[in-house]
């Protein structure tokens, strides 16, 4: 491909490099694709940029107080490392988005992605307390600050969450940290009809419960992770051993139930990350069961979905191994309270799909941080052709 | 010196339009626009008494459409304005200088309690004790809880991004909004959020909530519910120091508890309480107290509670005591809830901070606000949120007494600075309105100041909507250099 001769690749290896980085690119007004780790390159809506910029060079714990459950780190530390340092501590950043091990910290924000765990502990933009970015205009953004309460000045950390990249790059970030807890227990609960799955949801949310997190899991996804072969409902239970053990048995009446390895969760979120088609549809928890089933029972030309869903925040996720263009017809659309969330799909498939970055107010708000659209613009026109070069990590493994 | 309200003088202003009272009244009704002195005397203050502007107008809309036909009035007439819902505010955030003050308390419906998706969509007016008392039939609450709710409004806690006791464990106003339908100041109305399910694109909501009416009036907000925890235990730890009071609270934290509330009271701050006819059984010999409350489900509650209450007498604590019965949890949660109220009894004027500093460094800061006060001698009390270090170093004393007041604003102005070196914020939870513009150049450079600017504009471009707050005025590179004529006030 001509474009690949003249594409640049920015590996800054700290703030200023990054500044730099931004500010030839208004200089040679040359947009930018902004990318972590790229272990998520073709995930989200197509970037019209084939330079690239890349922020995984900045990794590296900046401060942890472990007395404070604060940890402040460079935006291109990988999740698994964060993970690590803290369990030294017997501490966790509670954050478990779909993502490859070397999926970065200022990525998870950048994205906004989340997981089971959101359901207890939230999503990014609830344990973000501070950051700092470098703006589409070269600017050197400090939002918030290291503490857990903060109501300084307008809510910068809250808008560089989940932008995108399209406001700039997050070059670092502070962070809340929880305890891990002393006890852990996973319960799989077999969904024996999918009749019962409502129900089940509904008492899974009672008052007298309160789980880590609640996750359905369908019999496809199910024999796939290696565990018992049904549409399944997991319930992470954790905290001090009273609490574990008759949480345990309360969780256990409601079904027939299995214990399952705690490893079970971080199988689940490196499962299928290279599928074709992933898409979230949310809406009201009340609904969320009803959504599932939907999900489950929808054709695919190349065989079953692989459906889950946070019964607690009324998201199901949607993983299509394989998918052919009359594929495209068969993706939902929105309806009444229900959306529909595009994550990963063939580049075309984007073309007029509404990411929520357009809205007059989103346009202003865009334009007072990158007013030239060098970082990440978005690809109105996407073709089926891949534009960008094979992505090589730190560790010299090649990403697609 | 960085921090002293009385340097943030009052601008002159550009006369408002004659035209303008009679087309609000010709909205609202006549009554509800007040323009003689008399009348606004009470909107020339918030919560924070020292503080005082004159508005030139005031306007109360009584529906969600007289609200938006008022915006849009003022667009028309491209006039400044500030919100306003209860004036219990803690920064001036909602004094209006010459400017017109829109008055939310009148819209007060509950639009809707959803109790299965635990979700209640208000207007801004309702106060927040109102939703507790619409919630708690159905066995849920609405976590934010700011020692003002019996008066606070929903509109104003989104305003400032409002915390409360409990907000250690359940989160802040943030962690509780999902949607707000704005009335942005040019008259046009867009949604923030999503009721249900997710948003796409940037957060707006959560830049929205905290933005202390600047960038436009929620005319209904989506809030989560959630539901009674099944137990509680509300403990009183009595401690013959105040450093062993911080190093139980820091204790605590590190090991992984997380308390519903946590919150801490000096001996000074106690003895007033109990002088008063809120007096809650405290203590009168002590020099720190924690009322430390735990709640979820029953299994595994006094494990957590026996870790607590080992770490108060490890750290010093002569007695701790849990609460007997729901009278006791009460009473004990009233004389927090009202001690300042009891310490406006003690001298004409209260002023407070609201400083936050990370759990490690309670002990040392709380050592050096006492030296502070001690070397200005100023009695400096402190009642507190310790569960997540956000302090309020709090003075009585007499305004008119040109002395004291000025030993009062140094010794405050330096503990912020204090509290500021240890890495902490100038505000957890009462906004920088005014009375913080000062201190803002202390915790951000130039670029994040004129960044939060940019962000401003974005929702409203003619910077009419409480104008001249949050960040100073001379931080906003692009406004410095706006032609005089289309410049609102400060």
């Amino acid at each position: 491909m001509s474009t690949a001769v003249t594409a640049a690749v920015h590996a800054p290896v700290d703030a200023d490099g990054v500044r730099q980085a931004m500010l030839g690119a208004r200089e040679t007004r040359e947009p930018l694709h902004l990318v972590g780790a790229g272990t998520w390159l073709d995930g989200g809506a197509p970037v019209r940029a084939v330079s690239r910029l890349r922020l995984d060079a900045l990794t590296g714990i900046v401060a942890y107080e472990p007395g404070d459950l604060v940890i402040t780190a460079l935006a291109g530390t990988p999740l698994a490392t964060l993970d690590r340092i803290t369990a030294d501590h017997g501490q966790w950043l509670a954050l478990d988005p779909p993502a490859h091990g070397d999926a970065t910290i200022g990525a998870t924000l950048a994205t906004g992605a989340w997981g089971p765990l959101a359901h207890a502990i939230g999503t990014p933009r609830d344990l973000v307390l501070g950051l700092h970015a470098i703006a589409g205009t070269g600017e050197s953004i400090r939002a918030g600050g290291r503490v857990v309460k903060n109501v300084a000045g307008f809510d910068l950390v809250r808008l560089f969450t989940g932008s995108r990249g399209t406001l700039g790059a997050i070059v670092e970030c502070t962070l809340r940290l929880r305890a891990r807890p002393a006890h852990e227990c996973t319960l799989a609960l077999h969904v024996d009809r999918l009749g019962m799955l409502p129900a089940l949801a509904t008492a899974l949310r009672a008052p007298t419960l309160a789980p880590l997190a609640i996750e359905f899991v369908n019999a496809h996804a199910a024999r796939a992770l290696s565990l018992p072969a049904h549409d399944l409902v997991l319930v992470r239970i954790g905290g001090n051993a009273a609490f574990v053990r008759a949480q345990r048995d309360a969780v256990a009446r409601l079904a027939v139930a299995e214990e399952v390895p705690t490893a079970t969760w971080s199988t689940l979120q490196r499962f299928a990350l290279r599928a074709e088609l992933a898409y979230r549809v949310s809406g009201p928890v009340t609904d969320v069961a009803v959504a599932a089933v939907r999900e489950r029972a929808r054709g695919w030309s190349h065989g079953e979905p692989f459906v889950r869903a946070s019964l607690g925040r009324g998201t199901v996720r949607v993983v299509v191994a394989a998918v052919d263009d009359d594929d495209r017809a068969r993706l939902p659309g929105a309806s009444g309270t229900r959306r529909v969330h595009l994550e990963r799909a063939p580049r075309h498939w984007w073309a007029g799909v509404d990411d929520g970055f357009a809205t007059p107010l989103a346009r202003r708000v865009r334009a007072a941080f990158d007013p030239d659209m060098l970082c990440n613009p978005r690809d109105e026109t996407p073709d089926t052709a891949p534009h960008d070069a094979p992505h090589t990590t730190a560790h010299g493994d090649v990403r697609g | 010196m960085a921090g002293l309200t009385h340097a943030v003088e009052s601008r002159p202003v550009t006369p408002l339009p004659d035209s303008l009272a009679p087309a609000l009244a010709r909205i609202v009704g006549a009554r509800r626009v007040l323009a003689r002195g008399t009348e606004l005397v009470t909107y020339t203050s918030d919560g924070l008494p020292g503080l005082r502007r004159t508005p030139s107008l005031a306007v109360f809309p009584g529906t969600r459409d007289e609200l938006v036909a008022v915006v849009r009035c003022l667009a028309e007439h491209r006039v400044p304005f500030v919100p306003r819902g209860a004036g219990t505010g803690l920064s001036g955030g909602a004094l209006a200088d010459g400017t017109v003050i829109v008055g939310l308390n009148r819209l007060t419906r509950m639009l809707e309690l959803d109790v299965e998706n635990r979700l209640a969509v208000v207007e801004p007016g309702v106060v927040n004790v109102v939703l507790q008392k619409a919630a708690a039939p159905h066995g849920l609450h609405y976590a934010p809880d700011p020692s003002s709710q019996a008066a606070c409004t929903i509109g104003g806690n989104v305003a400032e991004n409002a915390g409360g006791p409990h907000c250690l464990k359940y989160g802040v106003t943030l962690n509780h909004v999902v949607h707000c339908t704005v009335l942005l100041p040019d008259g046009t109305i867009t949604e923030l959020g999503a009721r249900h399910g997710e948003c796409d694109g940037y957060d707006l909501l959560g830049a929205f909530v905290g933005s202390e009416g600047c960038f436009g009036i929620a005319l209904d907000c989506t809030v989560k519910l959630v539901p009674l925890p099944p137990a509680v235990r509300t403990l009183l730890a009595d401690f013959g120091s105040l450093d062993g009071a911080a190093r139980a609270v820091s204790a605590i934290v590190a090991s992984g508890i997380l308390p519903a509330a946590m919150e801490m009271m000096d001996g000074a701050a106690v003895r007033v309480v109990e002088a008063s006819i809120y007096a809650a059984g405290y203590p009168v010999d002590c020099e720190a107290i924690l009322l430390v409350e735990l709640d979820g489900v029953a299994a595994g509650l006094d494990d957590d509670v026996a870790r607590v209450v080992e770490f108060c007498r490890a750290n010093g604590a002569r007695d701790v005591r849990v609460a007997a019965d729901a009278a006791e949890r009460q009473r004990l949660w009233q004389g927090r809830k009202k001690a300042f109220g009891a310490m406006g009894r003690v001298a004409p004027h209260l002023v407070l901070q609201d400083a936050v500093v990370p759990r490690t460094q309670l002990p040392t800061v709380l050592r050096e606000i006492a030296a502070i006060g001690a070397r200005h001698g100023v009695a400096v009390w402190n009642i507190f949120h310790a569960g997540d270090g956000n302090l309020h170093p709090s003075v009585s004393y007499d305004a008119t007494d040109a002395d004291e007041s000025a030993r009062v604003e140094h010794c405050m102005s330096e503990i912020m600075q204090a509290c500021i070196a240890v890495g902490g914020t100038i505000t957890g939870e009462h906004g920088v309105g005014l009375d913080k513009l000062g201190y803002m150049e202390s915790l951000f450079d130039g670029d994040t100041l004129d960044a939060m600017c940019r962000l401003r504009s974005a929702f409203d471009p003619e910077r009419r909507a409480n104008p001249g707050k949050v960040v100073p005025v001379h931080s906003c590179r692009e406004w410095h250099h706006a032609p005089a004529a289309r410049r609102g006030v400060a």
